[in-house]
Formats: structure tokens, C-alpha cells, sequence
């Protein structure tokens, strides 16, 4: 090994890196593909206001994967970045009771955006939260934070079952798996979605939300109505009791990353 | 081409473009897509080592980020939020094929017909670069990342963490426990 390399500084280390003239594959005309594609695949791509529930009516209907129907499949893995969802063919015979997914610290809004490293997006159609919490996990990539948000129940925001919140949000940082979503083809249904270019999936019945936490992995039967998508390098995770197009809503109403 | 000409010649602003592309303008979309091409590309082929992989990745990406552009906030620059989607494009590929051993990283073959180098590159020996380059080649995949992003690709350290998706306190920490490693590579005997 040369000594020369062993005596660099970082700051040399990192120079003698910049310097290194790499054999890189050649870059392919991702230009032309890329715009056959956009120009073949943008009539399926509505753009839509979301204020206007008939047209999500139709957009909702537009795709559908309905667990009864791919009864023949063992599983069906989706991976969000942040949460995995599974379908499998039954679920067991013991699960946790229904309650709230573990959350970390309370915290501030503004709190909860340093531990994020963003501002967390909160949606305008359900107002500021009530309560607000963090929390991080130390990941194989690094650590990992989780903000979650909560509303409680009121009118037009009914309770999620065993919880007395209307509707609680996760914000999961970055692509680590740190949740993961067992759904029971016999009880539960998972609906894909696209609505103005976002991909929304939508699960509804009995699953078992496995989380890892601060505290070690934490077992939840989740009963409420969720909604999964990814904003920019975030999963985020809706649930409440309301119908799709309604989550959609809150969802679409979500800050920008 | 449905997009406008630039003003007297000069290149638009990435957000000029974002924002015209937003509205519809493709050749807009197109113009960004040849400006960043390439290190999407590499970017894609840092986390995936296959050139299939990579170009399907990146690819995909740029899909993505033209139906994202909505969400594309003007006051932040265009390149590290379009890397991000690269990256975690890629990485979500890599992982669903579970390809790990992919092409190693090799120096440039000079030859005579070759542009001079640079004072830094004629400065560091051929025997030296090319055990810099077994040494990254032997470090795990995360730190070859981190090392490729912020030195083979030249992002800055702001870019750096955007592109994997972490604070930036965060990420220099990532790269300096990379060099770190890098260092222990470079002290194991031969």
C-alpha cells in the first residue's frame, strides 16, 4: 500500500478522491426514453383538484386490487421506502388488541421539524395537529426519524377505534424499513391509486403494523382506514375511519417536500 | 419543440425549466433531462453497479420526477431533489433484485490521444490511484456511496445529504466514518 496515500490527510484523502478519473459506463440518451414515456403514459396521469369529489370518484376507480381477487397469490409485497406492505392469504390466530402504533417523545412542530431535517408536512385540510411526537431509531444507514401527528376525533373526523384521535399521521424519514403492514386477504383489501402522478395505497381492515421504535420493534393491530404514499424521501401514513376519497383529500392537502 | 428559446442564448435556470415543464412545456422537461442525464445516471450506477439497472433506474426517476414536479418547490435547487428520486429509485431496484456484487469501479484507461491531466491527477501516481480504487472497491456498499457522491461526483455536502436523504450533520458524519474505513483499508497490508 503506498505510503503516500497513508500519510494524506483527509482533506488530501478526499482531494486525491476528486482527482481519480473514473471509467464510468457510458451515460445512455435518457432524454429520448424518457419523453416517449412521458408522452405514451401522461393519458393515464389525470391531473385533478381534489375538491372536487366526483372526479376522484373516477380516478378511484381507476385501478383497484381487491385482496379477494389475488386470492391465488401466496404474497404481495409492496415496499413504500419507509413501510413495506404484505398481503398474505390469512391471518393468524392471535393478534395484539387494536391500539395506537407507539410514537416517541412529545414535541413541538417545530421540534419535530429538526428531527425530520424538514419542515413536517401537515395537512391544511385537517389544521394543526393536537398533539405532536418524534422519534428516532438507529438504523444500518444512520438514524432514522418518525414524526407523528394526531387530531383528535370531532365532527366530521370520526374516532378510530380503540384511539380518541380523528386521524394520526406518521412521516417516516428516508427509505429505511421501518414499518411494515401484515393485511389479511379474508379480511382486509389493499387499493392502488394515482392521483395527479402521486401513487396512493389504500388499505382498509385488520392488519399488524410492525414498527420499529427507540424502544425495540412494537406489534400493533391496526383496525382504522390507512393511506400510504411517498412525498419526495418521506413515507407517509394516514389513518383515520374516513372513506378513501376523503383521506385522498387531506392527503392532497399535504405541504410540499 | 413546443418550449421557448432561451434568452439571447443563455441556458435557462433549472427552475425556469421545472416551471415551464410543470406547465406543459416538454422541451423544457427534455432540456433538463440532457442536463442531468448523466449524473443520474451515475448516481443510479454508484448504488446499482449494473448499467441496466442504472439506466432503468434513472430513467424511471426522471418519469417520476416529471409527474413530482408539482411538489418541486422553485426556491430550492432542482439538481439534489432530482437525485434524491434517482437514488432512492435505484436503491429501491437494488434491493428488490438483491444485487450486490455489481461492477467495480475502475480508472479511466489513459492513452496517448488523452487531454493532458490535471496537476492533481498527474500528481497522484498510477500505482497510487489504482489502489485508491481497490480500496473503494472493497469498502461496503453505503460508504462507497457516500465517498462517490461527495468526491467521484463532486456534490457538495448540501447535495450529498439530500441525495441520501439525511440531515446534513448526518451525512458528514457518514462520510467521515467512511473515510475512516477507507483509511483501514488503505493500512491493511497488501
Amino acid at each position: 500500500m503506498s505510503e503516500r496515500l497513508r500519510a494524506m490527510s483527509d482533506e488530501d484523502l478526499g482531494a486525491a478522491l476528486s482527482s481519480l478519473d473514473i471509467e464510468w459506463p457510458s451515460t445512455p440518451a435518457l432524454h429520448t426514453a424518457v419523453m416517449a414515456r412521458g408522452a405514451s403514459e401522461r393519458p393515464a396521469i389525470v391531473h385533478l383538484r381534489l375538491s372536487r369529489p366526483k372526479r376522484i370518484m373516477l380516478i378511484a376507480a381507476a385501478t383497484v386490487l381487491l385482496l379477494a381477487g389475488a386470492a391465488v397469490a401466496a404474497k404481495i409485497v409492496i415496499d413504500l421506502g419507509g413501510v413495506v406492505v404484505e398481503v398474505t392469504p390469512s391471518r393468524p390466530g392471535i393478534l395484539p388488541t387494536p391500539s395506537i402504533a407507539p410514537t416517541g417523545e412529545p414535541v413541538t412542530l417545530e421540534e419535530a421539524a429538526v428531527t425530520l431535517g424538514r419542515e413536517v408536512p401537515v395537512p391544511s385540510g385537517l389544521g394543526p395537529p393536537d398533539r405532536v411526537w418524534a422519534d428516532e431509531v438507529f438504523a444500518e444507514k444512520g438514524d432514522v426519524a418518525r414524526v407523528t401527528l394526531a387530531w383528535h376525533a370531532r365532527q366530521g373526523l370520526p374516532e378510530i377505534s380503540n384511539t380518541r384521535y380523528g386521524a394520526v399521521l406518521m412521516v417516516f424519514e428516508g427509505d429505511t424499513d421501518l414499518a411494515s403492514k401484515d393485511l389479511y386477504e379474508d379480511t382486509g383489501v389493499l387499493q392502488f391509486e394515482r392521483v395527479d402522478g402521486v401513487d396512493y395505497y389504500w388499505t382498509t381492515g385488520t392488519h399488524l403494523l410492525e414498527l420499529l421504535t427507540s424502544d425495540g420493534v412494537a406489534y400493533v393491530r391496526v383496525e382504522g382506514n390507512v393511506l400510504l404514499w411517498r412525498d419526495g424521501l418521506h413515507t407517509m401514513r394516514l389513518e383515520t375511519s374516513l372513506p378513501m376519497t376523503e383521506a385522498l383529500r387531506i392527503a392532497a392537502s399535504t405541504g410540499t417536500p | 419543440m413546443k418550449g421557448k428559446a432561451p434568452v439571447e442564448g443563455r441556458p435557462l435556470e433549472d427552475v425556469e425549466l421545472a416551471r415551464r415543464a410543470r406547465e406543459g412545456d416538454d422541451a423544457a422537461y427534455e432540456d433538463l433531462v440532457k442536463r442531468y442525464g448523466q449524473i443520474a445516471f451515475r448516481v443510479a450506477w454508484l448504488v446499482t453497479r449494473d448499467r441496466g439497472e442504472a439506466e432503468d433506474a434513472a430513467q424511471e426517476a426522471f418519469v417520476k420526477a416529471y409527474y413530482a414536479l408539482p411538489r418541486f418547490r422553485p426556491d430550492s435547487p432542482f439538481r439534489p431533489w432530482l437525485l434524491k428520486i434517482v437514488a432512492n429509485e435505484a436503491r429501491n431496484r437494488a434491493r428488490s433484485t438483491r444485487r450486490r456484487q455489481g461492477l467495480a469501479l475502475r480508472a479511466a484507461a489513459v492513452s496517448d490521444g488523452d487531454a493532458a491531466p490535471s496537476p492533481e491527477t498527474a500528481a497522484l501516481a498510477v500505482a497510487d490511484r489504482e489502489t485508491l480504487i481497490a480500496a473503494l472497491n472493497a469498502l461496503p456498499p453505503p460508504d462507497r456511496e457516500v465517498i462517490g457522491y461527495r468526491f467521484l461526483l463532486g456534490l457538495s455536502e448540501s447535495e450529498t445529504a439530500d441525495v441520501l436523504g439525511v440531515r446534513q450533520g448526518t451525512a458528514k458524519s457518514r462520510l467521515s466514518r467512511a473515510m475512516a474505513r477507507l483509511r483501514a483499508v488503505l493500512e491493511e497490508p497488501a
